[in-house]
């Protein structure tokens, strides 16, 4: 038997009584109108429901979705701080279809998650030209990347609209129907995430921890840039708000890429910026992303060393472990617990944790610190700058 | 070809064009109740808006993934069923209209057995209409000009093409095979890059007649009846792209290759449900 349709499972829900196996007689969220309030999906409809106590939702399919119990038992048994509560209810909702037909059908309840999904956040974040707000969804949604990466499950269709920003400032993941979990290991996929967020490349054969890769990479580049400047907002573009389609960034020169990379250079945005390249990769999968959204390390108190891989410069402490990641273009040593760092043509200077000292525009020239200032070059003229960035006078030379 | 994601900068579109000529009068049997083909033909078209809708509907609100274009014809000539100007409504445009709601009075069994009178509400976006004969080729035209026009704008380039669903009970009064072929052609030869419209050609049975054999979705001539007029269909319908096969193989009981043509002969008003169904997998793509 087919899938019911949405106006189907509406039917239901507008008389539920004797049509729900353990949930008695829900009643469902309405809008100002008197209608059932509900969010389509590609293959679902998700509800609010309340059954007199709690409010909580009730996922419908109407699309075959054959690995739905294996999923979301697994997300019931394992849990994680990046999904709601959810679970699956085989055979709960009875649904009749416009041919006469009848049956039950899975259904997947769990808690509501409260506040905005991440576009619509994003959205009014740029028509508001909030710039704190937009930095304030960058950070979060680089910290939902490292939680992400260090678990064993990955969302596969990772994209605004399934991350809800709580109230609280979290993120949330909602939709686990894609999800890869360790027990399909070595299946193929039967969804392959949304165009628009997925890489052009990614088939099927791609079901692994790694599927959520690229997605990660281009919302974070993308977050990012228009934190950093919100004019790459095209309300034109499609999907979304990111200033990139997959597809472009696998072209020759993509639609503002120089523009991307002088923004990524000025501010300092290393991580961003050898994001941007990697998303230029022809394979979905992006090797060793965990890197990139680490937590800064702790710094050792042995002196760091600077020392070159594949071109790019980092840091590490005396037994090798590294502390700031190669990524850097060019490096001085570390004074005064200082080091000059450059990406394209910018430098700029980071702590032993390889943070940025202070905000700046990039200097065309960087001097090391000596006795807390340092010189620099900026619009063809020379100053010297102290640890917080402002300017100060000249040094006395030394007698 | 045939895999242009559907957002609400590229939409695709959706053109039901139905018979409404005097034979559809004739009285059918759909899910228990007897009806006109008329009725039933409108309840299933109206479903369909409704379900378009409802696909796309999002958390803001109701998102335009499709521009929709109802075509009727019958002996009071060629009418545009939802917009009388450019033919063409976004689902943000139908929800805001005052439309009639048509109450459904069936009996259902529940799970535990009992039986009650289960009411379900409908929309009625279009009205059903038998009168007259079948100016079938003048409404073919019509839709041609709202594929061409829909297929010429800029936004719509590189969009999922067009579906065009054709649904009518007998042949046309105002041409002969030869121009209906042409025009159906027309038809399907309009497109975007992303591939050509996809026209389904669903006739109505003419009867509840089971003996008669009905063909949907066939993948050879050779699964036709012997009827010169069941091959016509056959030959103005659209070969379905790849992302269509899974879902006629599924619903096909033989052992069946794909391509499949969309169309239907002798169809019921299930089968054009189901095919409708079908039809619109599109929305999957949003």
């Amino acid at each position: 038997m087919r899938m019911p349709s949405i106006s189907e499972y509406l039917h239901t829900l507008e008389h539920p009584f004797g049509m729900f196996r353990t949930l008695g007689e829900p009643v469902a969220e309405r809008d100002v109108y008197g209608k059932i309030k509900f969010r389509a999906g590609n293959s679902s409809a998700v509800f609010r429901l309340s059954d007199g106590r709690r409010n909580f939702m009730l996922k419908c399919y109407i699309r075959p979705k054959p690995r739905l119990r294996t999923i979301y038992d697994y997300v019931e048994r394992n849990g994680s701080p990046l999904l709601p509560r959810q679970k699956i209810r085989p055979d709960e909702i009875y649904v009749y279809s416009d041919s006469g037909e009848a049956g039950w059908y899975d259904v997947v309840i769990g808690d509501w998650v409260e506040g905005n999904t991440l576009d619509r956040e994003l959205l009014r974040a740029l028509t508001e030209g909030n710039r704190e707000r937009l930095s304030e969804l960058s950070e979060k949604f680089d910290r939902l990347c490292s939680a992400l990466l260090r678990e064993e499950w990955a969302h596969g269709d990772l994209k605004p609209e399934n991350i809800v920003v709580t109230p609280d400032g979290n993120m949330t993941l909602i939709d686990c129907d894609a999800l890869f979990i360790p027990a399909l290991a070595g299946e193929n996929a039967e969804e392959i995430g949304t165009p628009g967020y997925q890489h052009p490349a990614r088939g099927i054969h791609h079901y692994d921890k790694h599927i959520d890769d690229y997605p990660m990479a281009l919302l974070s580049v993308g977050l990012k840039l228009l934190s950093l400047d919100p004019s790459f907002f095209d309300p034109q573009r499609d999907p979304g708000s990111l200033p990139f389609a997959p597809e472009e960034l696998l072209t020759d020169k993509p639609p503002a890429w120089d523009a991307a990379c002088r923004t990524f250079a000025e501010a300092g945005a290393i991580t961003h910026r050898r994001l941007l390249e990697l998303l230029r990769s022809p394979d979905p999968s992006l090797e060793n992303l965990e890197r990139f959204f680490a937590p800064g390390k702790e710094s050792a108190e042995a002196p760091l060393h600077a020392f070159e891989r594949n071109g790019r410069w980092g840091f590490a402490d005396p037994t090798g472990k590294t502390i700031v990641e190669p990524l850097w273009d060019d490096v001085l040593d570390f004074h005064e617990e200082i080091a000059a760092v450059r990406i394209d043509h910018c430098w700029h200077y980071i702590d032993r944790r390889g943070e940025l000292l202070f905000e700046s525009s990039g200097y065309e020239a960087a001097g090391s610190f000596r006795n807390g200032t340092a010189k620099v070059r900026k619009n063809g003229e020379t100053r010297w700058i102290d640890r917080q960035g402002n300017e100060q006078p000249a040094p006395e030379p030394n007698k | 070809m045939y895999s242009t994601p559907i957002t609400r900068l590229r939409p695709t579109a959706f053109i039901i064009a139905i018979d409404r000529s005097g034979s559809m009068a004739e009285p059918i049997t759909f899910n228990g109740e007897r009806m006109a083909k008329s009725e039933a033909v409108a309840l299933v078209a109206n479903n369909l808006i409704d379900e378009l809708i409802n696909r796309a509907r999002r958390e803001e609100g109701v998102a335009d993934y499709y521009d929709l274009a109802v075509v009727g014809y019958s002996g009071d000539g060629v009418e545009l069923l939802l917009d009388a100007g450019e033919g063409f409504v976004k689902p943000s445009q139908l929800i805001v209209r005052d439309v009639p709601c048509r109450k459904l009075i069936r009996e259902r069994r529940l799970p535990d057995g009992r039986a009650v009178m289960a009411v379900t509400e409908h929309n009625m976006w279009i009205a059903p209409k038998a009168a007259g004969i079948t100016p079938m080729y003048d409404a073919l035209r019509r839709v041609v000009t709202l594929t061409e026009n829909w297929c010429r704008r800029n936004t719509n380039r590189t969009s999922y093409p067009p579906t065009v669903f054709h649904i009518t009970d007998g042949e046309a009064s105002d041409c002969d095979e030869s121009q209906i072929r042409d025009i159906a052609s027309r038809i399907r030869n309009k497109g975007t890059e992303d591939g050509h419209t996809l026209l389904f050609n669903i006739h109505l049975g003419a009867s509840d007649d089971e003996t008669r054999q009905h063909v949907i979705f066939p993948s050879s001539p050779e699964e036709l009846p012997d009827r010169k007029y069941a091959r016509l269909l056959y030959d103005i319908s659209s070969a379905l792209p790849q992302r269509y096969e899974p879902l006629v193989a599924e619903m096909k009981t033989a052992a069946v290759q794909p391509p499949f043509r969309g169309m239907g002969y002798n169809a019921s008003i299930a089968d054009l449900v189901a095919m409708m169904n079908i039809g619109s997998v599109t929305s999957s793509l949003i």
